[in-house]
């Protein structure tokens, strides 16, 4: 027998506004900039050896005697020139990761701007953008996505086609230093047998050693070998007392 | 039939009745301006230049005395002199609000008055950012690239700024996420770190701003810490680092401009004018302020995982 009752379809949820897609940014503005390079900031990647280091000059009126636009940041670079900086050409050649290989490719220009909420966002070509929350709360992230091989490419790139000169004995020398005080420091903890601060240690030194390696081929003088962790032997034997005590 | 709020709504009660009070959403008001961290080098007015250069020259026994003989000629040391620019350039911010938006207002609201007396906030964060823009360009950097900040890495800056001989107080600005991982590290720090009373200290909550010190150096927590290259650029530095000059508007800026409201609040010039033909009242904050890292030597990069 059937019923003359007859349910209808609703919408547990329902909105008379409409949603508007916003491809702007959130976030505030920030600064166009001109990645440089200072003879004496490298560092240690341990399958490459030592990379140079560059350092983010942001073209920002009031700061570091950048005057105003459009040509006032030229006096702060020429400062930086003659302090022995270089200033790597944002239009040069640049390597990435492929988002669909996944391979380290070639391309042209570190220098991107993105449309912001509130103004031009300027963000070098291995940063992209992850959007945190939504609505008026909503934030961006542009170091979880950041493509650090690609980068890494890029810092080797440089040194190895002469963009910037090689690293100095001297630094190579005072990273090793610091290195070495490092590795060193936690060797003390590793004799107790704490095997995760033991596999620090060693990491440290493997690390250390590939170091070593990397400063002698750029000329520095290495002296020494680092100390390695020894377990802790036997020691004496106890005691034992006539009456067996 | 009972008497239901439902019912009553919208006519005989409000959906939503606003609060009194009006408060801030979450945003860093931490400031550095008024601590000894930055030298405030004065004004640029009367000058003749929006930019100020400041002499370095090595005296003060940078060149020591020489043993020589008993008759011979002493031979003539020369001065090295380097100099600095503090570019002054001008930052604002503008409010508009409506004559009936400010009727409305309850008694505290948003209106002239608060807008006004806002700006310096607003400014104490701009200071903010210009300082850790400066502090990004540190020439000698601590840390690893993609490696999370670690107490290894403060000590090695600390370890940096003293082989350098640069003189106190210390002061370091981290980005929260750097000194998140810096406490993440100190929970496991063992043998003299784990039993100073400053590294339960920095283990503790903390806000904005002022964070504490350890080892000497005062901690300051700032969300406008630059990132490039997927890591955070904090700094370590002692005194004499960072300088700053503004400009300060005078009366003789003001002569003809009208009918205006101006007050100087701190290095703030805040004017509030009214657009009579649209209704609205113009509320701006104009600073004129450069900032400067004065001595490469003086001051260390930490370059950590952002």
């Amino acid at each position: 027998m059937s019923h003359r009752f007859t349910g209808t379809p609703i919408k547990a949820t329902s909105t008379k506004s409409q949603v508007v897609e916003d491809t702007a940014l959130p976030g505030r503005p920030t600064p166009k900039f001109v990645y440089c390079h200072n003879p004496s900031n490298w560092s240690f990647h341990t399958d490459h050896g030592f990379i140079p280091n560059v350092t983010k000059i942001q073209i920002r009126p009031g700061v570091n005697g950048c005057k105003r636009p459009p040509n006032g940041h030229i006096p702060m670079l020429s400062r930086l020139r003659s302090d022995g900086w270089i200033p790597i050409d944002e239009s040069g050649p640049i390597k990435v990761t492929d988002p669909e290989s996944g391979q380290i490719v070639d391309d042209m220009g570190y220098l991107h701007q993105w449309e912001g909420k509130r103004g031009p966002i300027y963000q070098d070509a291995w940063s992209w953008p992850t959007l945190l929350g939504a609505g008026s709360a909503a934030t961006c992230d542009w170091s979880s996505q950041f493509d650090r091989a690609g980068f890494v490419a890029w810092q080797v790139q440089l040194r190895d086609s002469g963009t910037v000169p090689p690293i100095g004995p001297g630094i190579a020398a005072r990273l090793l230093k610091v290195k070495g005080r490092r590795a060193d420091r936690r060797v003390a903890d590793g004799h107790d047998g704490n095997p995760h601060i033991q596999a620090h240690v060693n990491r440290e030194h493997a690390e250390l050693e590939a170091m070593k390696t990397a400063a002698v081929e750029a000329g520095a003088k290495v002296k020494g070998r680092a100390p390695t962790a020894k377990k802790r032997g036997p020691g004496r034997p106890k005691k034992v007392t006539t009456d067996g005590s | 039939m009972a008497i239901l709020h439902a019912n009553l709504e919208p006519d005989i009660r409000l959906a939503a009745q606003l609060d009194q009070a009006l408060l801030i959403t979450l945003t860093d008001m931490a400031t550095i301006r008024n601590t000894a961290a930055v030298d405030f080098h004065g004004t640029v007015n009367g000058s003749g230049s929006d930019t100020a250069r400041l002499r370095y020259v090595s005296l003060g026994g940078a060149d020591h005395f020489e043993s020589v003989g008993e008759d011979a000629t002493a031979s003539v040391t020369a001065l090295v002199d380097t100099s600095v620019d503090i570019a002054v350039t001008r930052s604002t911010l503008r409010r508009e609000i409506g004559d009936i938006a400010t009727s409305t207002g309850f008694a505290q609201d948003v209106d002239p008055q608060t807008l006004a007396t806002d700006m310096v906030a607003s400014y104490d964060g701009y200071f903010n950012s210009l300082l850790t823009a400066a502090g990004a360009t540190a020439s000698t950097t601590v840390g690893s690239s993609g490696v999370d900040f670690s107490h290894d890495d403060f000590m090695d800056g600390l370890f940096t700024l003293e082989l350098a001989s640069v003189p106190g107080p210390y002061f370091a600005i981290l980005h929260p996420r750097q000194f998140a991982d810096w406490q993440e590290s100190l929970r496991a720090e063992g043998g003299s770190t784990q039993f100073m009373a400053a590294t339960a200290d920095i283990l503790t909550i903390k806000g904005q701003g002022f964070a504490g010190s350890h080892s000497g150096v005062d901690i300051w927590k700032m969300s406008d810490v630059t990132e490039s290259g997927g890591n955070k650029l904090g700094f370590m530095f002692g005194a004499n680092t960072f300088g700053y000059k503004v400009a300060l508007i005078n009366s003789r800026s003001m002569i003809g401009a009208g009918s205006s409201v101006a007050v100087a609040v701190d290095e703030v010039l805040v004017e509030i004018t009214r657009d009579v033909n649209r209704a609205v009242t113009n509320i701006v904050g104009n600073a004129w302020v450069g900032l400067s890292l004065k001595e490469q030597s003086r001051i260390v990069g930490i370059v950590t995982d952002a």
